[in-house]
């Protein structure tokens, strides 16, 4: 079943006197369960067809369907709360919340729906992801990589159907990169998660099922631009 | 309704978190919140004493609460009294005889039954030990009647002989036992003093209760007297045809002020209260939701809804809230406690004793804690419904409006910093009007204070009036039975001994002696055309004989009313009345139109005086009595507000009163009464030994006439000390709510300039790269220091003045010896004191500031 | 215990109420006060209704998971527990539906392995049999002869090698055997393959180098299978490596995961191909005339997949990386 799928989708922004077509016209489709990789230059449109596959803005014109859920005929609110139960998003910039350490960043989600915290899950994942000395600190405490480990657990912890991932390996080094990557396929393939992550790394495209390019706001795929 | 989602917890656990990080803003909530509760607290506790003080210092002055009295009611009467609906409680009030205490006291033998003294004199009374007598030799007096008698140091169960005189005319001389006193508060040189005696004493003496002198009764409404008089004329069969209800008190300062003057200022003072608080909460939770906003954003990627962000933001100020209210509560509770006694005390109560009040009320701490509730609620709604609209997206990216304009070229100029500073301050309207206002409210209310103050203090006023002042309390008018038999033309009003004693006491200066002479006569309105309109304008235009006053006045009364006469342009004839050949009559506004166009016609037309003894003659002969005749001068209103002042010695409607030169006088022939005498004393004299010889002087004096026109002593020096004492303590109040107010302004002024810093840092860290040299940075900010500054005095001087305008026009309505002063001085205080203020504030932003840059290197955004 | 004694005081307290007021006669509070309760009977009772409403809803969700009925999706998203509810019953669904997919479709690939199997068996039989009946003719010469029994020779190894196959499929597909996981050191299973190789290697003169000894290596797997995998994965580096180059398998391991790197300097693949030579029957370009069937790198993958592991391909200049990725204890 395609979990995700987008119809023409376009996001037109204006700077003065010009419109600047972020995504021109975007038809993309994700099958269930399915590893997508989105590669692009940066001002290619990646991260705004990350927001808006994430219901965290909304297009100009074009159509978008999650779980067969058109997203523009939901309120704010139950957008918010559509992306709570169903969308794990890792940014780019990580943004943790400075007021709480990186254990109660890491569950907030969870806590937000009122649903229990699996201890061993978040054991592993804080294991996983190298963090469990480090649990009761501040994110002002931690380095650049240490806070994109937090936002990659945070993300994780809820075991989302979809899980958005711009650039998570910005910050990291090759091999930890990898092993982030390898632990989130290791997830997906478990608990029947579909990944859509944009990179510009050809290492971590390599491992998706499938690799996508954009390219001023469209869609190549095989060498085509639609 | 649906079920809740069980996720609750966490709404707690982020709002502690936020509150954790948020230590000084909520700091500035609590304090804020505190002293709002406090203000408004005390507010409300002062006007509600104001009103208990109002009606303290009625019944206190009159001695008793009853409304309304029956003069020798008989025991049907009583009994009918007692079963009317709108009668509270009846009491009886039997005096017995007279009493003396060697030659220092003298007074009356009352008695009281349970009914009168418990309900109606004693909540009259403060202070009172012991209790009402039982045994027929017990006796109760007030203290100052055992001062008089030279007993400093009173003592229930003391023994005081004293020489009585019962209404049957037995004298015996009897040994009483001190059965209790009290303090009360009634002018003793215009009222007898009162000694109680038990029931006891009655029977022992064999004296009925009924007749009693009085029957009192306290009645349901706060209705007039005419109308309670009425009432019970209608309702009551009399005995005798003469029987007079009187209306005990008349509640004047009620009726005249009402409660809705302290409701008003009350209400008055809590909307500025409540205005200010909202504004500063407003502001801080603004401040707060700004820097936390892209937080917000992030939390609604999270799954935040908008309910839950609501939440977490009215569950942080919460805290702040309901701590802010406890503590303020307390503080009130126990600063209004410790202090409203005293303070009304000193505004209100004008030396009547202290007030009874408590000090404590619940329901006013209550009611403030909800106000201040309420309007955090609403000032915190405000703040969050601008900011949680916002699409998730847009609050991630939100940065504080940043400069529009792009380019700053060249640094160097010296405009430039002017104008960054300039745009700055302008950069947010709402920002600006908020601080700017808050500092604003303050800084009129410090003044609106001020005017009050300086407009209300009579001091000066009162120091120029003589020391004290001896004068009758109404005048013929209200004796008329007793002409010419015992009031001729030949009795003195102010007696002759009773002149020479004040002449010769100690301690008067006599060179300050001032007299209002004159004398009394009697006009016939049926042949003088000249007082057809006077005669118009009574109540009762039927008579034909009436009494006249006749006072002199001096040269230079005669210019001020020539001067006066000329710049009104008045229908008055000031030759003549200046060559001794016409006199004036004074009214209080009492004709009307019409009749006031009348009076330009008896220009001239005479007016006849006769005698005293005319007024007795049955026959109508009045001409043989005549004494003289003189011109009318004209009639004038006395209530003008221009009219030169005037020490008359009767006041109000229904006299007639004619002034004339001391040569008009001399023409018809009246011996010269001097109805009042005013002195100061000489230096260094002590006014209370001074008042207390005049007092006793007065006492004896109204007891030899009896019942005719009572004698009054006006002591300048307990007005002064009373009206002092009231500008202090309003001063110290008013002092402290503008105080309190300009505080709260400040604290919101400096917590939103800190709060701008955290925000600007970027900003100013970027334009220090761009080449902002430290010097300029400091230009900078004290710039907007300045135009903060300027636009506050700005503020100030137009808003402020249109408020003082307003705010004098409405007083003087109410009080008409206020006067407006606008308050220059204060305006340049307050301006240096801004300033300095702004300074400070701009010297610590200025060193939070000057290594931005290498701070923010070092962290790590 | 608790909710019945303030049941009962409540009770008792309205009881005193009522008896208070029509001892005062005072009617109006008294119905009043009977409206009052009426009301709160009244909206009790609602809420009991919605209660039993919502309840009803998430039963009949559930009965419709229980038959694999397709849940309809719930498009109304609120705060509340019940839309909660349905959301992680579709969630499970998809999750147990999207297994038993991937279950089934592993099964279709299981069983198209074995048809492809059996087709492939008839070949090199008909091979043996013409050449058997060749060799039973006498007039062959004795190099003839040689040839031909070689030729035999090469049909049984290549009958062997897909007898074996054909076990290991039918094994995987009737789940007889299952993976078995233990926790043992990599180290002995990758040494346990690279001996089972050895000889392969040596005719190549291919030389093996095990690197990443030093560190604990215990992984929770399979040894027989895995080593299984590893040995496809040698098997390939030798066939499509020159004579006298190395062979290197590193063992690295953290955290998170054990790997099995096998680095090679043969042919490679082309660019492109990383995804695709795990297909089943599909030999890269770059094979020139190695045998193989294409085989070997499906049932490795299916055997790492098994793992719960995942496999790595990178290309080099000249060579293949080829990376088995195992996750540790507790993933």
């Amino acid at each position: 079943m395609n979990i995700i799928i987008t119809k023409n989708l376009r996001k037109i922004y204006r700077m003065g006197e010009n419109n600047v077509y972020a995504l021109n016209g975007v038809d993309f489709t994700v099958k269930e369960g399915e590893f997508v990789a989105i590669a692009g230059a940066s001002g290619s449109g990646k991260s705004t067809l990350l927001n808006l596959l994430g219901a965290m803005d909304s297009p100009t014109e074009g159509e978008i369907f999650v779980r067969r859920i058109p997203l523009a005929q939901l309120s704010q609110n139950e957008q918010t709360i559509f992306r709570r139960r169903n969308i794990g998003f890792i940014f780019q910039d990580f943004k943790l919340l400075p007021v709480l350490n990186v254990y109660d960043n890491m569950v907030l989600p969870l806590k937000l729906d009122g649903r229990k915290i699996d201890q061993e899950f978040a054991e592993m994942l804080l294991k996983s992801l190298g963090l469990q000395d480090k649990r009761e600190q501040t994110p002002y405490t931690l380095s650049g990589g240490e806070q994109q480990r937090v936002a990659i657990a945070r993300a994780l912890i809820t075991r989302p159907a979809v899980v958005l991932a711009d650039e998570p390996t910005g910050n990291l080094d090759s091999r930890t990169g990898m092993e982030v990557i390898g632990l989130m396929k290791l997830l997906a393939q478990k608990f029947y998660q579909t990944l859509v992550v944009v990179t510009h790394d050809e290492e971590v495209a390599q491992m998706a099922d499938r690799i996508v390019r954009i390219e001023d706001g469209k869609i190549c795929q095989e060498g085509e631009c639609i | 309704m649906s079920t809740r989602n069980n996720n609750q917890l966490v709404i707690k656990e982020l709002a502690q978190a936020y509150y954790k990080d948020n230590k000084r803003q909520n700091k500035v909530l609590i304090i804020a919140i505190a002293m709002s509760v406090f203000l408004l607290y005390s507010a409300f506790s002062i006007a509600y004493g104001k009103v208990r003080s109002d009606y303290l210092i009625d019944i206190r002055g009159m001695g008793t609460v009853a409304t309304v009295s029956l003069e020798n009611g008989s025991k049907a009467q009583y009994e009918q009294m007692k079963s009317l609906p709108y009668i509270i409680d009846t009491g009886i009030k039997k005096t017995v005889g007279s009493a003396t205490f060697q030659e220092h006291w003298e007074g009356k033998l009352i008695y009281l039954d349970n009914s009168a003294y418990e309900k109606m004199e004693m909540p009259a009374y403060t202070d009172i030990i012991g209790s009402y007598p039982l045994k027929a030799d017990e006796i109760m007096l007030s203290a100052s009647s055992l001062q008089q008698m030279n007993i400093d140091h009173p003592e229930v169960g003391m023994e005081i002989e004293l020489r009585t005189i019962l209404s049957e005319g037995a004298e015996e001389t009897a040994i009483f036992t001190l059965s209790g006193y009290y303090t009360d508060y009634i002018d003793f040189s215009v009222m007898e003093p009162e000694a109680y005696v038990s029931k006891a004493f009655l029977d022992q003496h064999e004296i009925p209760v009924f007749p009693a002198d009085k029957i009192m009764a306290v009645t349901g409404s706060l209705q007039d007297e005419r109308g309670i008089e009425t009432k019970l004329y209608s309702d009551l069969t009399m005995e005798y045809d003469a029987q007079q209800v009187f209306a005990e008190n008349p509640m004047v300062k009620q009726s005249v002020e009402g409660v809705f003057g302290s409701v008003s200022i009350a209400v008055g003072c809590g909307i500025v209260v409540i205005l200010c608080a909202f504004m500063l909460i407003f502001n801080v939770v603004s401040i707060t939701m700004g820097k936390e906003i892209r937080q917000y954003g992030m939390l609604k990627v999270l799954g935040t809804t908008e309910q839950q962000l609501k939440r977490i933001v009215y569950y942080q100020n919460i805290w702040n809230i309901l701590k802010g209210i406890v503590i303020g509560t307390i503080a009130g509770i126990l600063i209004v406690r410790l202090f409203l006694p005293a303070v009304l005390e000193k505004l209100f109560m004008q030396g009547l004793g202290e007030s009874d009040v408590t000090g404590f009320y619940p329901v006013f701490a209550v009611g403030a804690g909800v106000l201040m509730f309420v309007t955090s609620f609403f000032a915190t709604s405000l703040a969050l419904r601008q900011v949680i609209k916002w699409n998730a997206i847009d609050s991630i990216r939100y940065i504080e409006t940043g400069n529009r304009t792009k380019k700053k070229q060249n640094l160097t100029t010296r405009f430039l910093i002017m104008e960054m500073a300039w745009r700055n301050i302008t950069r947010s309207k709402k920002r600006l009007l908020i601080s700017v206002g808050s500092l604003l409210i303050g800084c009129i209310t410090a003044l609106g204070a001020e005017v009050i103050m300086t407009g209300t203090d009579i001091t000066n006023q009162i120091e120029q009036n003589p020391d004290f002042r001896v004068g009758i309390l109404t005048g013929i008018f209200r004796f008329p039975e007793m002409v010419p038999d015992q009031i001729n033309d030949d009795t003195p009003v102010l007696s002759a001994e009773m002149l020479d004693t004040i002449y010769k006491m100690e301690g008067v200066n006599q060179t300050t002696i001032k007299t209002a002479k004159g004398s009394y006569a009697v006009i016939d309105f049926l042949t003088d055309r000249a007082l057809q309109p006077r005669r118009q304008s009574l109540d009762a235009p039927d008579k034909a004989l009436a009494f006249a006053t006749l006072q002199i006045v001096d040269e230079s009364y005669v210019t001020e009313l020539e001067r006066y006469v000329a710049d009104s342009d008045l229908a008055v004839d000031m030759e003549r009345f200046a060559s001794g050949e016409g006199c004036i009559l004074l009214h209080h506004n009492e004709l009307s139109q019409e009749l006031e166009l009348q009076t330009e016609k008896t220009l001239g037309e005479p007016i006849t005086f006769y005698s005293l003894d005319a007024y007795g003659d049955q026959e109508d002969n009045a001409v043989n009595y005549e004494k003289g005749s003189l011109a009318c001068a004209g009639y004038m209103d006395m209530t003008e507000k221009y009219f030169p002042e005037l020490q008359t010695t009767s006041f109000g409607n229904n006299i007639n009163y004619f002034i004339m030169t001391k040569k008009a006088f001399e023409k018809l022939g009246f011996p010269e009464k001097t109805f009042d005498i005013s002195f100061d004393i000489k230096e260094g004299e002590d006014d209370a030994v001074v008042n207390q010889k005049l007092a006793q002087l007065i006492q004896k004096e109204n007891q030899k006439i009896g019942v005719m026109d009572t004698f009054y002593l006006e002591a300048n020096y307990t007005l002064l000390e009373s009206e002092q004492n009231r500008i202090d303590t309003a001063n110290i109040i008013l002092g402290g709510l503008s105080l309190v107010i300009l505080v709260i302004g400040i604290m919101n002024y400096g917590n939103m300039l800190s709060a701008m810093l955290s925000v600007r840092r970027k900003e100013i860290a970027v334009m220090q790269s761009l080449g902002l040299t430290k010097s300029q940075l400091w230009r900078m900010i004290f710039y907007e220091g300045i135009g903060y500054w300027v636009i506050l005095i700005l503020a100030t001087l137009l808003a402020g003045s249109t408020v003082l305008w307003f705010l004098g026009k409405a007083i003087k309505s109410k009080l008409l010896y206020f006067k407006f002063i606008y308050p220059w001085q204060s305006v340049f205080i307050l301006s240096v004191a801004m300033l300095i203020i702004c300074c400070i504030f701009s010297c610590t932003t200025y060193l939070k500031n000057k290594n931005i840059t290498d701070d923010l290197r070092r962290k790590d955004d | 215990m608790m909710k019945r004694s303030i049941v009962g005081i409540n009770a008792v307290i309205v009881v005193c109420f009522t008896i208070i007021l029509v001892y005062q006669e005072n009617w109006i509070l008294l119905f009043l006060l009977a409206l009052l309760l009426a009301g709160f009977y009244f909206l009790w009772a609602d809420r009991q209704k919605e209660y039993l409403r919502e309840l009803g809803e998430i039963s009949v969700c559930l009965d419709n998971l229980l038959q694999k009925k397709e849940i309809s999706y719930y498009s109304v998203q609120n705060d509340t527990l019940t839309s909660k509810i349905f959301s992680q019953i579709q969630r499970v669904q998809k999750m147990y539906g999207g297994i038993t997919a991937l279950v089934e479709s592993e099964r279709d690939g299981i069983k198209k392995l074995l048809a492809e199997i059996a087709h492939q068996l008839r070949t090199p039989l008909s091979n043996m049999e013409t050449y058997l009946t060749l060799l039973e003719d006498n007039r062959i010469g004795d190099k003839e002869r040689e040839t031909y029994i070689k030729a035999v020779e090469k049909s049984e190894n290549k009958l062997h090698f897909l007898i074996e196959k054909f076990i290991v499929a039918a094994r995987l597909e009737n789940q007889i055997i299952q993976i078995h996981k233990c926790d043992s050191n990599l180290k002995e299973t990758v040494a346990q393959a690279v001996f089972q190789v050895r000889k392969k290697a040596e005719e190549k003169n291919i030389n093996i180098i095990v690197q990443g000894e030093d560190a604990d290596k215990r992984v929770l797997h399979d040894r027989n299978w895995l080593c299984e995998a590893i040995c496809n994965l040698l098997d390939n580096s030798i066939k499509y490596s020159p004579v006298s180059t190395d062979i290197v398998v590193t063992l690295i391991s953290n955290e998170m995961f054990s790997e099995i790197c096998i680095e090679d300097s043969g042919t490679g693949i082309e660019k492109g191909e990383e995804n695709k030579i795990f297909q089943l029957y599909y030999r890269g370009k770059n094979i020139s005339n190695e045998e193989g069937y294409g085989m070997g790198l499906f049932i490795t993958r299916e055997i790492v997949q098994k793992h719960d592991g995942f496999m790595k391909v990178k290309r080099k200049e000249s060579g293949l990386i080829m990376s088995i990725i195992l996750p540790k204890a507790g993933t």
